[in-house]
């Protein structure tokens, strides 16, 4: 067992778990913050994607050891976060939430490309999106909906 | 399985000192996967990513020096590779997808041994060096002569990685490209990959996927090196002596030759 401390959607959180925890078990399991999904558990399908110190990562592929004092990010954060918000509403606007197993991991992608560039291209957001699978929506409404969040993010600045 | 954090450089080369057999864990981004399908799981873990002396990338006289720790993002996203050694940085952008060169470090990918890693091909033609070290001291290697066999290598178990020697060129004095063919351009491992590197009259060439690890064509660098005009035969003789492609779930030995030959030929014209 191991004891951890680490931030989790501005909250810190101290326990105890299994060393062999994914950050996805210790999300879901642990913390009952269920938002984030897990599809494939081998890094390929982004369902699992959270904000770990500054970047989007695959929690499946991160192990409890490696949390320590971390600040993460998940989707529960849309209740308080204003980008994660604006982002929510936009894929509900431009019809890029289908049965909405990618949505949490496409947000988190999202949040953190326009983190670090407020105005991406299309072909900057494809490539922030691309370890984001969707089998629903076929991805146009997707980009559409991140580039409209971002005209909207610049003009509530 | 059994869990080890140490502190510092010296405490973790120590510790690997101890140990029978330790797993080194960096970003995980191999070893998880490994861990999901109970792949050659070993039973003591060593956590080496939140070792300070680990993550940096510097110049250092005229070499480009980059830390163990340092992930495929850290090292595309560096304004010191892209202004010293573009083509490394620009080589990388196709690594994978953003949610995993956030965690995959170097030293990882170059250490798993696996005949697709993207970063040895262009490591190879650039004549990096690696450092190995352990408690018993340090020792420089030069990548080419690091592989041994399919996914073998000569790190000892007491070893680990510590840091990738770059000679720089003045990136004006050479061009080079990087080719990976995939299924797909996005997150795709390659079936083939071929790094060129040319310099002057000098060829320096690798692949990637076409035989048990990756490796400098030595034959065909010979042979461009040798020929004013360049004929196919020949060409692709020298080809064949120097590359296996296999048959696998990923791809047929014979589309892999192909483009290879295609790819060569493109670059060589
Ligand atoms: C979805 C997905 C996509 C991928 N796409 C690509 C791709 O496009 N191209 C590509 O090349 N790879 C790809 N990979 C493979 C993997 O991401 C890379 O090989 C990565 O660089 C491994 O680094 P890591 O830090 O995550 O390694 P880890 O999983 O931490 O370790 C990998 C191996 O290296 C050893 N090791 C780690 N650090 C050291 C060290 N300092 N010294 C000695 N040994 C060490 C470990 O013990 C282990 O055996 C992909 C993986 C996934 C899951
Ligand atoms: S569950 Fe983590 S990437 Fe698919
Ligand atoms: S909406 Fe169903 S997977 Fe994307």
């Amino acid at each position: 067992m191991i004891e951890l401390k680490f931030t989790v959607n501005s909250e810190e959180v101290a326990i105890t778990v299994a060393e062999n925890l994914r950050l996805l078990d210790i999300l879901r399991d642990e913390l009952h913050l269920t938002g984030t999904k897990e599809g494939c558990a081998v890094g390929e399908c982004g369902a699992c994607t959270v904000i770990l110190n500054g970047e989007a990562v695959c929690s499946c592929m991160v192990l409890a050891c490696q949390v320590q004092d971390a600040v993460i990010e998940t989707i529960e954060n849309c209740d308080t976060d204003p980008v994660l918000q604006i982002l929510q509403q936009a894929f509900l606007e431009c019809g890029a939430v289908q049965c909405g197993f990618c949505t949490p991991g496409m947000l988190l992608s999202a949040k953190a490309l326009l983190l670090r560039n407020p105005a991406p291209t299309e072909a900057e957001i494809k490539k922030a999106l691309e370890g984001n699978l969707c089998r629903c929506t076929g991805y146009i409404q997707i980009t559409e909906a991140v580039k409209q969040a971002a005209r909207e993010l610049a003009e509530s600045k | 399985m059994k869990f080890h954090k140490p502190q510092t450089l010296p405490e973790c080369l120590c510790l690997l000192g101890k140990l029978k057999d330790p797993w080194l864990l960096a970003g995980g981004t191999d070893i998880n996967v490994q861990i999901r399908h109970q792949l050659n799981v070993k039973e003591d873990v060593v956590f080496i990513n939140h070792l300070p002396e680990l993550n940096f990338i510097k110049k250092e006289e005229n070499s480009l020096i980059i830390g163990a720790t340092a992930t495929i993002k850290d090292i595309s996203g560096s304004e010191l590779i892209k202004k010293e050694c573009p083509f490394l940085a620009d080589s990388l952008a196709d690594f994978a997808s953003p949610l995993i060169s956030n965690l995959a470090t170097i030293a990882g990918n170059i250490a798993n041994s696996s005949p697709t890693a993207d970063t040895v091909p262009l490591l190879l033609v650039l004549e990096a060096a690696l450092v190995l070290s352990s408690c018993r001291g340090h020792r420089t290697i030069a990548l080419k002569d690091f592989y041994t066999s399919y996914k073998h290598n000569v790190r000892q178990t007491d070893e680990m990685i510590t840091s990738i020697i770059i000679p720089l060129l003045p990136p004006d004095s050479y061009t080079a490209h990087y080719v990976k063919i995939g299924s797909r351009r996005a997150l795709t491992i390659a079936k083939a990959a071929l790094a060129l590197l040319k310099r002057q009259d000098e060829f320096r060439i690798a692949a990637g996927s076409l035989s048990e690890y990756p490796k400098r064509l030595k034959n065909v660098e010979e042979y461009l090196q040798n020929s004013k005009k360049i004929v196919k035969k020949h060409l692709f003789a020298a080809l064949d002596e120097d590359v296996y492609p296999i048959s696998d779930f990923r791809s047929e030995a014979a589309y892999r030759l192909q483009v290879t030959r295609n790819y060569l030929l493109k670059f060589t014209r």
